[in-house]
């Protein structure tokens, strides 16, 4: 009797031993096994090439296609956005791109900056996450190319015609674009250290730049080619991503509950993208 | 006997209560390093950055710098950066330079040798510049020269790419600045009848200093109205050094610009 009871206790360490150790490997391998699941679950496409496919159906116009666009610019390129406002935020947007594409009224590159420089302001963000019409101008100039449809595209009243030497992009944008370049902009104050410039450094940074090209091209320029394909390049690690996440942390955390779940209207009012349903 | 038994119970149910305590942060990783996967976008020098998860990569130790430390020289079979593109390696061997590459994604198969620091975060930018295609069902347009001197200057510019069409009117070559400024514009002189290339004049360099350009091509349509066909970007460059952008807030204008834009903020 007493060698029966000694058994089952031993056996019941035994089985307490291998639960906790599975308990302990589960734990473990668990961050693996998301790792596998996410590499079957991978898109391959790029959030580029999905907005621009986006863009496209949505040149002439139907309803349905922007919503599909507007969704589009909040589903890849909205930061932080609780999924509930998500929705909201998107028929917003696809209602006054609508009425912009029938009256023409467009969202000023002024308002981006205005919109951003507040929200900097709000999150008590550096100065290097405020922006200039003239780094807006750059970012859009920079997507014009990618993404033609939706950047410095002329509403579709004005039918592009052909454009006089000397004249410029339209500085005032369709309600999605200046959604979009405001959530791009916003993504490059956070990762990106070229663009993580008070806006008084900016032009002197350009320069750098330009002088940088100039001087490739000066030193190299019998032997400059294209790339013949994508290609790889290092970035040298950014403490300033580092810090403008903890900036972005901290502000959030700070917000009241009702201020979080309005931070994406509030953007939008302060864009100038209003709210009216469309007039029938 | 029943002592015996007792104790057993504890042990067992101490076990039992370590096994599930898994919430417990685990102690602090070896230093080691995290890996970044970027998309970017070099039209002009300055980059657009989006971070892009989901990535496969792969790395391996090449050569280590003075006081590397860390144990890892490679990296798991299958690893993969998160939804922030970020992957860390903890006790990875640095400072080192390791040769890191994608298997997933427009950089597929690519890999270059990164140097790397401890602690720190090495960025892996993968350039599609030249390889997007922003007309779906086109292909990529490839200006050539890609590089205009304007010093010597070409005759022509010769466009290869799809789906340029001359049926209403030759096509339009548009060259735009990083202002968003039409700076150059020429029509082609020549369209292949496939569509796949376009030759037409260089563009005028009278309006054009050292830069970075987009050049557009757009092709006319029945009522005389521009569609975008294909873009690249080129560069344009002389000898002389460019010359500083005038500040939009400091000094005049510069015509184009001033009539085109509003007045800019001037909150510095």
């Amino acid at each position: 009797m007493i060698v029966k009871r000694n058994k089952t206790l031993i056996w019941l360490l035994i089985v307490a031993c291998c639960v906790g150790g599975g308990i302990l490997l589960r734990s473990k391998s668990s961050q693996a096994r998301a790792s596998s699941a996410s590499n079957v679950a991978r898109k391959d496409e790029t959030p580029f090439e999905r907005l621009n496919k986006k863009s496209w159906a949505a040149k002439e116009n139907d309803p349905q296609s922007i919503d599909q666009l507007a969704d589009g610019v909040i589903s890849d390129f909205v930061l932080i956005l609780p999924s509930d406002a998500k929705e909201s935020l998107k028929s917003r947007l696809a209602r006054a791109e609508l009425n912009y594409r029938q009256r023409g009224q467009g969202i000023s590159e002024a308002n981006v900056v205005r919109t951003i420089n507040k929200l900097a302001d709000d999150f008590g963000a550096p100065e290097y996450a405020k922006t200039s019409p003239y780094q807006v101008r750059y970012l859009r100039v920079s997507m014009m190319g990618i993404l033609p449809n939706l950047v410095a595209r002329d509403a579709v009243d004005s039918n592009k015609r052909q454009k006089k030497v000397g004249s410029s992009i339209n500085s005032k944008m369709s309600p999605i674009e200046a959604a979009f370049i405001t959530a791009l902009m916003l993504q490059q104050k956070v990762v990106n250290e070229d663009y993580q410039v008070e806006p008084k450094e900016w032009r002197n940074h350009l320069y750098q730049k330009n002088q940088e090209m100039w001087r490739n091209f000066r030193d190299n320029k019998d032997s400059l080619s294209k790339p013949s394909g994508p290609e790889l390049f290092a970035r040298p690690h950014n403490p300033k991503r580092e810090e403008m996440k903890r900036v972005l942390a901290r502000g959030i955390a700070n917000m009241s509950s009702s201020a979080r779940a309005n931070l994406a209207a509030k953007i939008l009012d302060d864009l100038g993208i209003t709210n009216k349903e469309k007039q029938q | 006997m029943k002592k015996t038994t007792f104790f057993l119970l504890v042990v067992v149910l101490m076990w039992t209560t370590m096994a599930f305590d898994c919430d417990d942060p685990p102690p602090p990783p070896p230093e080691g390093f995290t890996i970044r996967t970027d998309l970017g976008f070099f039209a002009g020098r300055i980059p657009t950055i989006m971070p892009v998860g989901d990535v496969n990569i792969f790395g391996v130790r090449e050569t280590d710098a003075p006081g590397a430390t860390g144990t890892r020289t490679q990296l798991p079979s299958f690893a993969t950066t998160d939804d922030d593109g970020l992957y860390p390696v903890p006790d990875g061997r640095a400072p080192a330079t390791w040769r890191i590459g994608e298997f997933s994604g427009p950089c597929k198969d690519q890999e270059k040798l990164f140097p790397v620091e401890r602690g720190k975060t090495v960025g892996v930018i993968c350039d599609t510049t030249g390889f997007f295609v922003p007309r779906p069902g086109s292909s990529v347009f490839i200006a050539d020269p890609a590089f205009i001197d304007l010093d010597t200057p070409p005759a022509t510019v010769t466009v290869t790419g799809s789906g340029i069409d001359a049926t209403y009117g030759m096509p339009y070559v548009e060259y735009y600045d990083q202002n968003g400024t039409l700076v150059a514009q020429e029509q082609a002189s020549q369209v292949s009848p496939d569509g796949t290339s376009l030759t037409g004049p260089a563009p005028n360099p009278s309006g054009v200093t050292s830069n970075s350009y987009w050049l557009i091509v757009s092709n006319v349509s029945a009522d005389g109205s521009l569609q975008f066909a294909g873009a690249v970007n080129i560069y344009i460059g002389s000898l002389q050094l460019p010359p500083p952008r005038p500040d939009p807030c400091g000094q005049p204008l510069e015509l184009p610009y001033r009539d085109q834009m509003e007045q800019p903020l001037c909150t510095y």
